[in-house]
């Protein structure tokens, strides 16, 4: 007495198909699970007898052999607990193989024989589709994160008994309403917006540049100038996702554990850690990798507030992950690659007592207080941020609202869109879409300079004692500003404003 | 294998275990089944054809827990060995097999209860 019914097990963001084949046979009474279990699925064992026994069937006295095949790859997750008990029951009732052809199943069990919510769904769904699966039944918790899958049939069940009447054919399930993409209307209201930051244009043009060019941005400034509330309202000016980014946001999530009872991701994912996370919390890690702050972070944004009071090791380890737009993490049981393209937004204060260069207070730190501080922010790091801006403390004229009205996210966001559209047009033939992810060989075939601005550069270059990668990174930045000013070449002005956002390293770092 | 010479104290409770399970429609197959690494009280076999393996213990009251609660792991293995070796003794490879407790409580002269209790061992 056999039974196969395949399910899924992940290895980072990516879904096996796995077969798991119950076999009962005469003999001593035993209760076996084969095929590297880790310990969630081993511990199943106990979960699933009571869930038998409670949910009026008998779980049998026999020899029981459940095997998870391919059998060399680690399965992780609670979600076995469901196709084993519905392999042990079919076993035993002798329900017929041909009834679970092609059919996966997915689910934890609760003692009672209710199916609870499990996580990392959708990634086990997007694979088994690819793998074209035809028919799949999931935990009703989960439906949520179901609904965008097309090529499937999918049927949500909460009790064990559901599952094994649908596989009798005696009670039949209507399978979960499909939703398309394209019709969500989202309008997500943010609880804030930049029209409440008085003054500060200057910064909230610099926000405007790196939002649509995903430019990173490192604010440094006075206690109480406004970097976090600048920095906070970053996503409500940033456009939605579209379908594959906004599957590969909800995959890692849903790995993660965070859907909640989210359906799909449609706002970028804003993250804002606290100064204490450890470098593995960063960049993920552990025994069998999770997804580290960088990578809850892709297609968003990754703020660090109080950017040198981070640990070295946290802070260096995103110089990879930086250029690559993707991380590996390499284990003894598994290496495995998330997608980690974020725009890093940091902000902080330019000495230890908070107010070195400000207009109204005096700096009480020594020159090496000040050299010390500074220099918990390396190099390497410093020379990956595309923009580096002065946030000065904000005079009360321009608090009182007296000054113009300052601009609104919905502008902003509307500049955003379009010079993120202008992007897109230009990139179409080639595989990215932001001007930051331009490679060496982009940049000459996109970004032409006149004359007076490669003599410009050149002095630039010269003067300001520029690397290879912040020349290049310059030119991305021009070209940004360029496209918000809806210019087909680049000017020289848009150049010089983009060197004006690199010339804070004399002043802060050198001296 | 030569039967051990075998302790005639429990009798009386393991014959009352026996008739009440041969009340249940089990058939007797051997009494007190001994090998050097442990004994088995009963062995019968049910209506569905499974040979069931059975520990009887008595106690008198349960101020020291319950009997079955005497039956520990070490208790198990030594009668899962016993099994095997009964088992292959007879040839009775490719039966069904389950194992029982017969638990018996004399809570005062003459009131007793019986309690069978299926399938005990499971790992």
């Amino acid at each position: 007495m056999l039974a196969k019914i395949a399910t899924c097990t992940l290895t980072g963001i990516d879904g096996e198909i796995v077969e798991c084949e119950s076999d009962i046979s005469n003999g001593l009474p035993s209760f076996s699970i084969v095929g590297l279990p880790d310990t969630a699925v081993k511990e199943s064992k106990d979960r699933i007898r009571a869930a038998v026994n409670n949910s009026g069937f008998v779980f049998p006295v026999k020899r029981i052999t459940v095997n998870l095949s391919p059998a060399s790859t680690k399965k992780i997750g609670s979600h076995f607990d469901l196709p084993i008990a519905a392999g042990i029951i079919a076993a035993s009732k002798c329900i017929p193989c041909s009834k679970f052809k092609d059919i996966a199943i997915l689910g934890e069990l609760s003692l009672d024989g209710r199916v609870n919510r499990i996580n990392g769904l959708l990634p086990m769904l997007i694979a088994l589709t690819q793998l074209s699966v035809k028919k799949a039944i999931i935990p009703y918790g989960n439906a949520n994160e179901a609904v965008y899958i097309h090529g499937m049939e999918i049927y949500t069940v909460k009790h064990l008994q559901e599952v094994i009447d649908f596989l009798e054919d005696e009670e039949t399930i209507e399978p979960l309403n499909i939703s398309e993409f394209g019709d969500l209307h989202c309008e997500c209201s943010y609880e804030c917006d930049y029209a409440e930051v008085y003054g500060q244009e200057n910064a909230k043009r610099a926000i405007e540049i790196s939002a649509a060019g995903n430019h990173n941005l490192l604010m440094i400034g006075p206690p109480g100038s406004g970097k976090t509330m600048l920095a906070k309202r970053y996503p409500t000016i940033l456009p939605f996702l579209d379908e594959s980014q906004a599957m590969e946001v909800t995959k890692i999530y849903s790995i993660a554990g965070l859907m909640k009872n989210r359906s799909i991701m449609l706002e970028r994912p804003f993250r804002s850690p606290h100064h204490t996370l450890s470098s593995v919390s960063l960049t993920g890690g552990g025994n069998h990798p999770r997804p580290g702050e960088i990578s809850l972070a892709n297609h968003g944004v990754l703020y660090l507030d109080e950017f040198p009071e981070f640990s070295r090791k946290a802070l260096e380890a995103l110089r990879q992950p930086l250029e690559d737009k993707k991380v590996t993490i390499t284990r003894v049981s598994s290496s495995i690659t998330y997608p980690s393209n974020f725009v890093l937004i940091a902000s902080m204060n330019p000495c230890p007592c908070g107010y070195y260069g400000d207009s109204h207070h005096e700096c009480k730190c020594s020159i090496g207080d000040i050299r010390r501080y500074m220099s918990r922010i390396s190099g390497p790091i410093l020379d990956r941020m595309d923009m580096h801006i002065e946030v000065p403390s904000v005079a009360f004229d321009a608090l009182n609202g007296k000054e113009q009205r300052s601009i609104s996210s919905s502008q902003i966001r509307e500049s955003v869109i379009n010079a993120r559209e202008r992007q897109n047009k230009r990139f179409i033939n080639a595989k990215i879409s932001l001007n930051s992810e331009m490679n060496n060989r982009q940049i000459k075939h996109y970004c032409n300079l006149n004359t007076e601005s490669k003599k410009l550069l050149e002095t630039a270059f010269e003067k300001m004692g520029l690397s290879a990668r912040s020349y290049n990174k310059i030119i991305k930045l021009a070209r940004t500003i360029s496209d918000i000013e809806g210019s087909i070449d680049i000017e020289t002005n848009h150049l010089m404003e983009a060197l004006s956002y690199r010339n804070l390293e004399t002043k802060y770092w050198n001296i | 294998m030569e039967a051990i010479k075998v302790n005639n104290l429990g009798k009386k409770w393991e014959r009352m275990a026996e008739n009440h399970l041969t009340s249940k429609g089990y058939q007797i197959i051997k009494r007190n089944y001994c090998t050097k690494m442990g004994e088995i009280d009963l062995i019968m076999k049910d209506i569905d054809g499974y040979y069931v393996f059975v520990e009887v213990k008595k106690r008198t009251g349960i101020d020291y827990g319950r009997p079955v609660e005497y039956i520990n792991k070490y208790k198990m293995k030594k009668i899962i060995r016993t099994s095997e070796h009964f088992i292959v003794a007879n040839k009775l490879n490719g039966n069904d097999f389950r194992f029982d407790a017969v638990e018996i409580i004399e809570w005062e002269k003459g009131k007793i209860e019986i309690n069978h209790i299926k399938n005990i061992f499971i790992e």
